[in-house]
């Protein structure tokens, strides 16, 4: 349910820029609960081995669609930019070519290199032995760095902090969460830790004025108090689709925002209600049709009988390592 | 070769445990201790009022002072004993078929049970302790063994594992099963210490006891690991824990490298073990070392034991990965089984023991088992006899063969495609597995010995062949009539996603390879072992939910295996 509204508040924005995101600052809780799950697949119990192939695995799950979808911008417009191919354009600018919020992707692709290489020193292993307190210091060093670095260091306004080091404490604070929460130790002085760090994240990422500060602090809080949400099937339906469909949405909403001005200039004076539900419907649309496709693959590839019969030469090898003739691949 | 017998005498057991009389034996969670001299008194008044004639005792067991006293007793006094647990649906059957002396029920108020016993009876000098073979046999055998065999493989475990005065073992499984007796001889032969326990190593409350009672390690089955590896890893830093031993069945390497690595980080050792009963039982273990790059692997020979690798006509097999027969030889091999009372009579000294277990030697000296020679196999649990099958089979289909694992039935037939269908159908209707413990395998002619006999190891071989050609479609993917298939069914799948269809899941194998975008899901993975993600989590949730009705809690960590069974589907089976 909360990734659907984050989801949907983040279209919402980027279709009604002149309202000055009314409904916006989904991204921010996106985060978190993207470190929440890293946290709850990648990172308990784990070693440092396996949490390095969990950040490879996500980095390229991230990259190999944004990449695609920068290729597409760049043949679209006819333009290119190399620091976008090499997804590292949030250093130097906030402008793009790429026809959807490219910052995050590369953010988070940064950010996982940046955690690739301290899940190679011997401080990793000592952290995964206590993953709560482990957490807590990489949100607090995070939080701190996101403070400390844009006044002293380098004042990054002009790309409005879009960068791994200062977006850390964002997907961090998931980790704390989850830590904080699970079954085992939640306790109400554990929520009100997660919320107290919650709260903390918010103001130092972004002030109270902010959209993404309420997000956060209210989207947090109902997170750690209420695990679960009853609600109509209907409706369930459709926050089940919008949620599995996010990532999608998060990349195609722009490109339809752009489609739909493009060939009906007409529909960009109604208003952002029409952009907001173009943007929604085709990202939806897209992922159901890329999901069907990817299923309907995988059931026509399966064997004839669920308990895989084949169709089998007699002469075989005893060594199992041996491989198969090709003669003998024969269905 | 190290085949020759062990002499041990019950003077020099007394002498062992009387060299560590100040010494904690057995720990009680309440902190009551027993030491050496306590234990070694208290065997010998209970030995002699067993009666100074050698007797046949039938011993229940439970992980308690009572019951570890009354089994020294037993040894000291050379009475041979048989160990059973309580409820054990056998015991009566072996109590009418042995007609023992004595029954021992430590702990309650008539522990000592005499019986008229049997005139005339002659027990072979040797002979200490009996053991059941398997519980869920029809029809119970009996393993004899010697104290040489147990003193030799307890000095053997206590030698591998670097056992010393200071390790505490929390018990952790049955007494009566054979794993669980090594785990006490290796402690209390050399003079380290039990903490006494009746709970599952799944209980919460497990290892708040072994962290309070001083405990160093415990032991588990597969079983155990796949439960604990499912719920938080907090257990992994229990203090005070210095190694943790695994044996009792195949532990999948992904989960054998998960606890190496597990271990690393919080400082304590996984060793992978491989035994039977019949070798009192341990056989090979794997240095802790090993485990990250042979978790497929049960190691090498126990110290003073050797390890061969034999064909069918009985010839070693040097040569590296090269299937075979695993044959035993070491003094830790039984003196026979027994089936009647008048088999406790014989005896022989340690032969080379024929495991069953089909293995291969790799090119850096580890073994590996790859299937078993036995006819009998236990998929998901259930005990199926391939030979009874085989001939049910062959009901249906004429000349079809069966082979398998603990984890998988190969039926080989030369019949025509419309018999895979019908044999599929026979199995899941009677063998009462779900249709993933089945493989079929069209062959143009069964595979045979020279003998002319089934060979059922290239039968089981059948089964890697066929994964690895079930990614090739059957209709060429460019031509008219896949595209159309195609179509017709990505329109069916969106039906489904969008909820106007209902969702058509065979199963959670099925789900995880569609969600996760696999060629292949082995049953023993769990989402997170098969590297579920955020971005798939969603999508996989929500199809569980569909499929099982529910989403149990830590899914994530759930094995694919085990979230079948929670689904009313399988139910059916």
């Amino acid at each position: 349910m909360l990734r659907a509204l984050a989801i949907s508040s983040v279209v919402w924005n980027h279709a009604n820029p002149s309202a000055n995101g009314t409904f916006g600052g989904g991204m921010t809780f996106l985060m978190m609960l993207s470190g929440f799950t890293f946290a709850r697949f990648s990172l308990r119990g784990a070693t440092p081995a396996t949490v390095r192939q969990a950040l490879l695995r996500l980095g390229w799950r991230i990259a190999l669609p944004s990449l695609a979808l920068v290729i597409l911008s760049f043949v679209l417009l006819q333009s290119f930019e190399l620091k976008e191919l090499l997804l590292v354009s949030n250093w130097w600018t906030r402008s793009r070519i790429a026809l959807f919020p490219l910052w995050y992707p590369e953010v988070m692709v940064q950010m996982f290199a940046m955690l690739y290489l301290f899940f190679l020193t011997p401080a990793a292993r000592i952290a995964l032995r206590h993953p709560l307190a482990f957490s807590l210091v990489a949100f607090g060093i995070a939080i701190a760095m996101r403070r400390l670095l844009p006044d002293y260091v380098w004042d990054t306004t002009h790309l409005q902090h879009d960068l791994p080091q200062l977006f850390l404490w964002n997907f961090a604070l998931g980790w704390v969460v989850f830590f904080l929460i699970t079954k085992e130790t939640k306790t109400w002085f554990a929520a009100a830790l997660a919320m107290a760090c919650i709260a903390v994240g918010a103001h130092v990422g972004w002030g109270w004025g902010r959209l993404d500060f309420w997000w956060l602090v209210v989207g947090g809080a109902v997170f750690v108090l209420w695990r679960r949400f009853i609600v109509p099937k209907p409706l369930a339906a459709v926050v089940g689709l919008v949620s599995q469909a996010a990532f999608t949405i998060f990349l195609l909403h722009r490109l339809c925002f752009t489609v739909l001005e493009h060939f009906m200039p007409a529909y960009k004076a109604r208003g952002p209600g029409m952009h907001f539900m173009v943007g929604m419907l085709v990202s939806v649309a897209v992922w159901i049709s890329a999901t069907a496709a990817q299923r309907a693959w995988h059931q026509l590839r399966k064997p004839e009988m669920p308990g895989r019969v084949s169709r089998l030469p007699a002469t075989l090898s005893m060594d199992p390592q041996a491989p198969l003739p090709a003669a003998h691949v024969k269905v | 070769m190290a085949q020759s017998s062990v002499t041990v005498t019950r003077d020099q057991i007394r002498a062992r445990l009387a060299r560590h009389a100040a010494r904690p034996a057995l720990v009680d969670p309440d902190g009551t201790t027993v030491d050496y001299h306590e234990l070694l008194t208290r065997a010998e008044a209970v030995a002699e009022t067993i009666g100074g004639e050698r007797r046949l005792v039938f011993l229940e067991t439970s992980n308690t002072a009572a019951c570890f006293v009354a089994y020294l007793a037993c040894l000291l006094g050379a009475h041979p004993v048989y160990l059973f647990r309580e409820g054990d649906r056998h015991a009566q059957t072996l109590v009418d078929r042995y007609v023992p002396d004595v029954i021992l029920r430590p702990g309650t108020a008539d522990w000592i049970d005499r019986k008229p016993g049997l005139a005339g009876r002659t027990l072979h000098p040797d002979l200490r302790v009996l053991l059941s073979t398997s519980g869920s046999t029809g029809s119970p055998k009996l393993v004899k063994l010697s104290l040489g065999n147990i003193v030799s493989n307890a000095d053997a475990i206590a030698a591998y594992l670097d056992l010393t005065v200071d390790d505490r073992a929390m018990t952790s499984l049955p007494f009566a099963y054979s794993y669980g007796m090594s785990v006490v001889n290796s402690h209390l032969f050399t003079g380290a210490s039990l903490l006494l326990n009746e709970m599952s190593i799944t209980d919460p409350a497990f290892f708040d006891v072994f962290a309070r009672g001083g405990a160093t390690s415990f032991a588990g089955v597969p079983y155990t690991f796949e439960i604990l590896g499912i719920g938080s890893p907090d257990w992994a830093r229990t203090p005070g824990l210095r190694y943790i031993t695994q044996a009792g069945g195949r532990l999948s390497p992904d989960m054998v490298r998960h606890l190496a690595e597990l271990g690393d980080v919080h400082g304590w050792t996984f060793h992978v073990m491989y035994g039977q009963t019949e070798c009192a039982p341990r056989i090979a273990h794997l240095p802790p070392e090993q485990a990250h790059d042979f978790p497929n692997s049960i190691g090498i020979a126990i110290p003073g034991g050797h390890i061969e690798i034999v064909d069918a006509a009985g010839n070693a097999i040097e040569t590296p990965d090269l299937p075979g027969e695993l044959i035993y030889s070491g003094p830790n091999v039984m003196l026979g089984y027994a089936e009647h009372s008048a088999d406790l009579a014989s005896g022989m000294p340690p032969q080379p023991h024929r495991t069953g277990d089909i293995a291969c030697r790799n090119a850096e000296g580890l073994f590996y088992i790859v299937g078993r020679q036995s006819r009998f196999v236990k998929p998901y649990g259930l005990r199926i006899n391939l030979d009874d099958l085989q001939d049910k089979l062959r009901g249906i289909v004429p000349g079809a063969v069966c082979s398998g694992t603990d984890a998988v039935i190969v039926v080989a037939h030369s019949g025509s495609a419309h018999s895979d269908g019908l044999l599929m159908e026979y199995l899941v209707s009677h063998a009462g597995l779900p249709p993933a413990a089945f493989h079929i395998a069209r062959v143009d002619e069964i595979p045979v010995l020279a003998s002319g006999k089934p060979d059922y190891q290239a039968v089981l071989a059948l089964m890697g062949v066929q994964a690895s050609i079930a990614e090739v479609p059957s209709v060429p993917i460019l031509s008219g009539s896949f595209l159309r298939r195609f179509l017709r069914q990505a329109v069916i799948e969106a039906g489904q996603i969008i909820g106007v269809a209902r969702p058509q899941w065979t199963g959670v194998h099925h789900i995880y390879l569609t969600t996760l975008n696999r060629t292949s899901v082995p049953g023993d993975k769990s989402f997170v072992d098969l590297a579920g993600d955020s971005m798939s989590y969603v999508q996989t949730s929500i199809a569980l939910e569909q499929y099982l009705g529910h989403l149990p809690a830590g899914w994530e960590k759930i094995t694919i295996d085990e979230l079948e069974r929670e689904s009313t589907v399988e139910q059916a089976f």
